[in-house]
């Protein structure tokens, strides 16, 4: 056995030279593996991490497996003399080697030799061994390892000295779970957020707070802005999901622009690879939604019949969240819809409150007959998501049956006629008795009654041209012609001939009335028919089929109460009536045999026959392939059409006079500006510049009102209007001034000389001036009148053949309307009352003006022409083929066989919530109407108020 | 080097033959078939169309043309519709415009009301089932004009004969294919059209109109179109079908006969003839409805003279000829049977015109024309007596009746007015006899044969009631035998005793009760 002390003694060296150094070198590299780590994870992509990982274990590895590897190194003595003895004296090392060998083998192998000699042999190599030699290498591999770990250690620390944090977020990288480290770090310094919300709102910026929670609009763009609190990062705003980077602001900052759809919890973080590390600060955010506005449409919902209404009101309050741009009133009915613009706002507004009435002539509505579903709509001024309306609830408006209101008024008409038949009978029968020498007793009863019916003929021709039957009215032509046939019998007797006359005009009237509703109607049904096809075609899709299916039964409805309706409209609605029906029992057959295909085809044909509304069969004279029929007698009362042609002369000649009018008001206008004043120019001037003189010492104004100072000083005024008036040569006015300035200074002359007026004295000195202006201003106002006289008569003179043309042409004009007139009272087509004057008024006052053109007046001439004018265009009423309603702006279509003028448009009648406007309205026109007026525009301006006034 | 040439040319032949036979058969066979399916169907041989497209075999396009002509044809214009749906056809023009033809009539015929009479050979659909109660009368004129005219002309006419009843010449145009302007300028009431006869029913006219004529007027139409194959000129087709439409018939009143040589020679005198060569493509196309009577006229009256000339054989021959040249012009035909062109047939006509002797006076007394005044006693006694003033509306009609008054329908006016108010003799007097009328007016013959049957002359009220019938059926005067329901008792109103007559009167007091 080997002196185990010699062993242990050099593993003690050993241990204390290097073992100790070993042990730092290996913390060294572990130190230094970790630096680098961190290092290399800091750039956060996988196999950047992976490798950083890797050699982080690696150093570890190293550092413990040099470490256990000295240790077991030592443990043995083989060990210890491998470890130690051989790298010193490998000679001697190996021998000792071969001697503990041999000294363990004896130990256990008695025939492998004397244990004693074998360890006695193992002590003496191991005697040779020089301990100093042993200490000496100890030392130097210590140092060496010490180097090394000094090197590894100082490295390691450079790396951390020139960027701590960077090994601080490596290690933070490192360690990241789903691309998020674990710990947060701040990334921004002087952290600034704005909003900017959405342009159309109109909105300027504002700042928020960098953390915390907002509720901001939709679409904002949220801009944050810092300065990066370490360089050479790559920095992020995001939320989670969506990333958007940080860029260069320009002024050492940066800034990064986020768009708000949704919710969202915003974070700046820096972004490392595949690794952000966050910012421990968030800003939640929550975008409100642009809501549609919200309307409120008073009374909805509700079903009304549009026969018990002349008008529906539609009273509403619109509101939104940031602005209104829009306001419309929509009008549904089966697949048709119109919309009319109500209000148009610049998209400040949040809230607007109007009213819209809707007239039941109105021509959508007449021409729907399928329940028509009213709302109030209104859009916002948020574009970019497309249009977005808001809807109130829903008025459904119940139109009449198609042709109801039509054969309500052809009824109401025809019960007049009939009335008119049984007055005639009566007359006849009363004529007839008295050949057989009728009683007193019943001579009595019978004119009794006789005026009973005439009274009773009038109430009903009364009622049927003021009353509307679910909205239809007699057009203002043929309530004319009514009236005027009316007339006929309020004489004192009427005649038997009499009311045969009038009679056949309102027979005549009628039939006109009947042929051309029921075109109307016919095609309105036509309408009603292509309902039915288009249900039936829809109805052949299998899966629209139960929806077909309900419109062609709706529309069949629809077809049959229409199809009624048509037959009572004269002979040419019996006819398209009979038509109808006899198609819709066709329909109706296909719809048994559940052909739709067949039902399609049937309607079509009836729309396409409907809007031919001609008769059935329409020949004037032969019949081709067969013989000549019958011929019928020819119209029995040409009354409608001999009015309709006075009416038409009437319009014809207001026409022509309005052009009589313009054409004296150029003569006169080129006859003034013939007769220039320019040669008075001069005359003037010095005129003016002598009132500007005399009127220098008067007061200003200032005084009492009321008192002579006060006068003298709007004497002041007047005069110098006066002067101005004059260099103008605007003669008239300054004569106007002249009146007034003279009456001031009468007035002041009173108010001085009153000795009660204590205070209104004027001393001796103003008294003198108020004399010494008297003077020129009388001077003034005489030359000035002197020579507006002048410039009249001489106009009248440049004027004077032209007007002498006019007036002969006004006689005529005037010849005409007494022949209307003549016409109107005793022809067939008689005229109302109050029109056949108005035309006699006219005649009057056209001769009237005629006279004073005549004799060079013109002014007075055109002023009497205007007031004729007025009375010719009362007495227009149109022709009985006139339309009855009038048409508003958004449907101008005209019907066929629309003969005749076109009514004016209607416009928007102030409702009654709107009364305080309306009388507004009327106020100021009639404040406007008492002031002077001018221009060529006073006349049609002063006809117009006084239509809206009567 | 050939050794035997003659054999060599043989073999040559014989091989040319064996390929070109059956080539030419090819060849022939199909074009031959559409043309003998087409040539079937022009002569309203629809049986032997049916037949002939069912032998066809194959398809093509042209027999896929002529299967939507046959339905046509037949009537179904649905089946028509469909056929020509193809592209195929409808890329061709005559595809196109068939279809579009189809297409209408579809429109206007689908769910007709169709009946029939089997044992007569009448085959009726109604627009308007409304006119169920004109049936038997349009089944008996039918069958009648066509059997008549048949034997005259000795033609055939395959049965059954096919009518379309409609209601209005929209519908007229929709099913024919005329242009509903034209049909509304010349007042157009019938046209014979694709194997049929489609008419506008009675009810159409407030007035009515010789319906009975103009149907026998088509049918002639079909018979000469059949004879010919549609090569017959338009004057002789109007010429005969003018000549022929009251000939089925015993004659009535006013049965003008020498009407058309009067307003031809007129004409001619006065420079307003048409010329029997200047008709265009049909007189319903004319401009006016004076020049399409004139030109019928014209027709009638040369086609008088032809016959009277050239006799009836000649005519049958001429129509056979015409078939059988195929051409489209009548000159070779009538060259080829008479001798005589067309341009002389004309000068002959004219010369023959111009010497007739002028017609008797009396035939057609002068008419005194409607004043003011009548027509507005006219009206006022109308608007009376719908109020039930029967007395009143008597009274205000009367005075229009003067010696010469001859208009029917004055007279029934005030015949009508009397016997509203009681006054039985002075509504006769006032009706008057044939002579003292100068045209029919349905209710005027209406109103004279009950006044006829109550005296006891059945037979001449049974003709009157014919008469009136036979212009204006539905009118509740003619149908209900010169009877009116009270006003308010419509329901339970006195009806003829005839089946027919009384589901006519029914129908004629449905029109009135709206």
């Amino acid at each position: 056995m080997a002196e185990p002390s010699r062993i242990l003694r050099w593993t003690a060296l050993w241990h204390e030279h290097v073992g100790n150094r070993l042990r730092r070198l290996c913390l060294s590299l572990a130190f230094a593996a970790a630096i680098a780590a961190a290092h290399l994870a800091w750039r956060g992509t996988l196999p950047a991490r992976a490798s950083a990982a890797a050699l982080l274990l690696f150093g570890l590895v190293l550092g413990i497996s040099l470490l256990l590897r000295e240790r077991r190194a030592l443990s043995t003595q083989r060990g210890a003399i491998r470890r130690i003895l051989v790298p010193i004296e490998p000679e001697l090392g190996a021998r000792a080697l071969r001697a503990e060998a041999l000294s363990t083998r004896t130990e256990t192998d008695p025939t492998a030799g004397s244990p004693e000699l074998a360890r006695a042999h193992f002590a003496r190599v191991l005697d040779k061994v020089s301990v100093e030699r042993v200490t000496a290498e100890a030392r130097r591999r210590g140092a060496r390892l010490a180097f090394v770990s000094l090197a590894l250690v100082s490295a390691a620390f450079v790396a951390v000295a020139v960027e701590p944090m960077r090994v601080f977020e490596g290690f933070d990288v490192l360690v990241a779970r789903r691309g998020v480290a674990p710990i947060p770090l701040s990334w921004l310094e002087a952290l600034r957020v704005t909003v900017q919300p959405p342009a159309y709102l109109r909105a300027t910026e504002q700042a928020i707070l960098p953390w915390g929670a907002a509720q901001l609009p939709e679409s904002s763009q949220i801009v944050v802005r810092g300065k990066p609190i370490r360089e050479g990062r790559r920095l992020v705003l995001t939320d989670g999901k969506t990333e958007v980077s940080f860029v260069d602001d320009g002024a050492d900052g940066v800034v990064a622009r986020w768009k708000l759809q949704e919710p969202a919890t915003l974070r700046v973080a820096a972004r490392f690879g595949d690794v952000v590390i966050l910012d421990p600060e968030a800003l939640e955010l929550v975008p409100v939604k642009d809501a549609v506005p919200e309307i409120e449409l008073e009374g909805a919902p509700r079903t009304l019949s549009l026969k018990e209404h002349d008008r529906i009101e539609f009273e509403y309050l619109v509101m939104d969240d940031h602005g209104l741009e829009r306001v419309e009133l929509v009008l549904r009915s089966g697949a048709r819809e119109e919309r009319r613009m109500l209000l148009k706002l610049d998209g400040e507004s949040k809230r607007e409150r109007g009213a819209h009435a809707l007239d039941a002539r109105d021509a959508f509505l007449r021409r729907m007959f399928l329940p028509v579903v009213a709302t109030i709509e209104a859009r916002d001024n948020e574009k970019a998501k497309g249009e977005r309306w808001g809807k109130s609830q829903a008025v459904t408006i119940l139109p009449p049956a198609i042709g109801e209101p039509e054969g309500l008024r052809y009824a109401a008409l025809e019960s007049a006629r009939d009335s008119l038949v049984l007055l005639l009978d009566q007359q006849m029968e009363t004529e007839r008795r008295k050949k057989q020498a009728l009683p007193p007793a019943e001579r009595k009863q019978r004119a009794e009654a006789e005026k009973e019916l005439v009274a009773e003929v009038l109430k009903k021709l009364d009622a049927v041209t003021s009353n509307a039957y679910a909205g239809a009215r007699l057009s203002t032509g043929l309530s004319t012609f009514v009236l005027g046939q009316a007339r006929a019998l309020r004489a004192k007797d009427v005649s038997r001939r009499r009311t045969e006359d009038v009679l056949l005009a309102l027979d005549a009237a009628l039939r006109g009335l009947g042929a051309r509703d029921a075109a109307e109607v016919a095609k309105r049904l036509a309408d009603a028919a292509d309902e039915v096809a288009d249900g039936a075609r829809l109805a052949l899709r299998s899966e629209k089929r139960s929806r077909g299916l309900e419109r062609v039964a709706l529309a069949l409805g629809v077809l049959d109460q229409g199809s009624a309706n048509l037959r009572r409209l004269s002979a040419l609605g019996a006819d398209l009536g009979s038509v109808a029906e006899s198609e819709i029992r066709r329909i109706r057959r296909a719809e048994a045999a559940q052909s739709l295909g067949q039902v399609e085809l049937v309607a079509r044909h009836l729309a396409g026959r409907l809007r031919r509304p001609t008769p059935s069969f329409g020949s004037a004279g032969g019949n081709v392939e067969s013989g000549k029929g019958a011929e019928s007698p020819g119209p029995a009362s040409e009354a409608d059409k001999q009015f309709d042609q006075l009416m038409q002369e009437l319009e014809q000649l207001a026409a022509q006079h309005a052009e009589q009018i313009r054409r004296v008001e150029r003569s006169l206008e080129e006859a003034d500006q013939a007769a220039s004043a320019e040669e008075l120019a001069a005359e003037a001037k010095e005129q003016a510049d002598k009132l500007r003189r005399a009127l220098q010492d008067l007061p200003n104004t200032g005084a009492q009102a009321g008192s002579a100072r006060a006068a003298a000083a709007l004497a002041r005024e007047h005069m110098n209007a006066m002067a101005q008036n004059l260099e103008r040569l605007a003669l008239e006015d300054a004569v106007g001034n002249g009146s007034s300035a003279k009456d001031q200074i009468h007035q002041a002359e009173r108010l001085a000389a009153d000795p009660n007026r204590v205070n209104d004295w004027l001393d001796r000195n103003e008294r003198d001036e108020i004399d010494g202006a008297k003077r020129p201003l009388d001077e003034a106002l005489a030359w000035a009148e002197q020579a507006l006289q002048r410039l009249r008569d001489k106009a009248a003179q440049n004027a004077a053949r032209d007007l002498s043309d006019a007036a002969d042409r006004e006689d005529k004009f005037a010849e005409r309307a007494s022949n209307l007139a003549g016409r109107g009272s005793h022809s067939e087509a008689r005229l109302p009352e109050d029109v056949e004057d108005s035309l006699e008024r006219a005649e009057s006052v056209m001769r009237d003006a005629a006279r004073e053109l005549a004799s060079g007046r013109g002014q007075a001439g055109l002023e009497l022409q205007r007031e004729a004018q007025r009375l010719l265009e009362r007495s227009s009423s149109g022709r009985t083929t006139d339309e009855s309603e009038p048409q508003s702006s958004q449907n101008q279509e005209s019907g066929d066989g629309s003969q005749g003028r076109k009514p004016a448009q209607s416009g928007e009648v102030p409702a009654a919530e709107q009364a305080e406007r309306a009388a507004e309205f009327r106020k100021r026109v009639l404040d406007g109407l008492s002031k002077e007026r001018r221009g060529r525009l006073s006349p049609a301006v002063e006809r117009y108020a006084e239509g809206l006034l009567e | 080097m050939i050794r035997t040439p003659r054999l060599f040319a043989a073999t040559l032949s014989l091989g040319a033959a064996l390929v070109a036979l059956p080539a030419a058969s090819v060849l022939g066979a199909g074009k031959s078939r559409v043309a003998e399916v087409s040539d079937a169907i022009t002569e309203i041989d629809v049986k032997r169309a049916e037949a002939l497209l069912a032998d066809a075999g194959g398809e093509s396009r042209s027999l896929s043309f002529e299967r939507a002509r046959l339905a046509i044809y037949r009537g179904d214009c649905d089946a028509a519709t469909a056929t020509l749906a193809s592209p195929d056809l409808r890329e061709t023009r005559e595809g196109a415009d068939l279809a579009a033809l189809a297409e209408s009539c579809a429109r206007a015929t689908v769910a007709g009301f169709v009946l029939e009479d089997q044992p007569r050979g009448i085959w009726l659909r109604l627009q308007d089932d409304a006119d169920r109660a004109l049936a038997p009368y349009v089944f008996d004129v039918a069958a009648r004009a066509r059997d008549a005219i048949t034997r005259t002309l000795g033609v055939d006419l395959p049965r059954p004969l096919r009518i379309d009843l409609v209601r209005d010449q929209y519908s007229l145009s929709a099913v024919s294919g005329l242009p509903v302007a034209a049909a509304e300028t010349t007042g157009t009431l019938a046209v014979a059209r694709w194997g049929r006869v489609i008419m506008i029913t009675p009810r159409a006219a407030t007035l009515g109109f010789p319906w009975e004529d103009t149907l026998a007027h088509e049918i002639t139409h079909l018979i000469v179109t059949r004879a010919t194959r549609d090569y017959a000129p338009l004057w002789l087709q109007e010429g005969l079908a003018k000549r022929l439409e009251s000939s089925w018939r015993a004659e009535r009143p006013f049965d003008d006969r020498a009407w058309a040589d009067t307003v031809a020679r007129r004409a001619l005198e006065n420079g307003r003839s048409i010329g029997i060569d200047q008709l265009g493509p049909s007189i319903a196309m004319l401009p006016t409805p004076e020049a399409a009577s004139i030109a019928f006229a014209e027709v009638t009256s040369f086609i008088g003279y032809f016959l009277r000339d050239a006799g009836e054989p000649a005519l049958r021959m001429l129509l056979a000829d015409l078939k059988g040249i195929g051409a489209r012009s009548a000159e070779p035909a009538l060259r080829s049977v008479t001798g005589r062109s067309l341009a002389e047939w004309n000068a002959a006509w004219q010369k023959d015109l111009a010497a007739a002797p002028q017609p008797a006076p009396g035939a057609r007394p002068p008419q005194v024309p409607f004043t003011r005044d009548t027509a507005r006693r006219a009206r006022l006694s109308d608007l009376l007596l719908e109020q039930g003033r029967a007395a009143s509306a008597a009274e205000v009609i009367s005075p229009v009746l003067v010696p010469e008054l001859r208009d029917p329908s004055l007279r029934f006016r005030v015949a009508r007015a009397e016997l509203d108010a009681g006054n039985q003799s002075e509504a006769q007097k006032a009706l008057g006899t044939l002579s003292e009328i100068h045209s029919v007016y349905g209710a005027w013959f209406a109103l004279h044969g009950r006044f006829l049957r109550a005296q006891g002359d059945l037979a001449g009220a049974e003709q009157a009631f014919d008469v009136g019938i036979a212009v204006n059926p539905l009118s509740e005067d003619v149908a209900c035998e010169g009877e009116r329901a009270p006003k308010g008792e419509l329901a339970t109103a006195k009806l003829p005793t005839d089946p027919s007559r009384s589901a006519l009167c029914r129908a004629a007091r449905d029109r009135v009760r709206h």
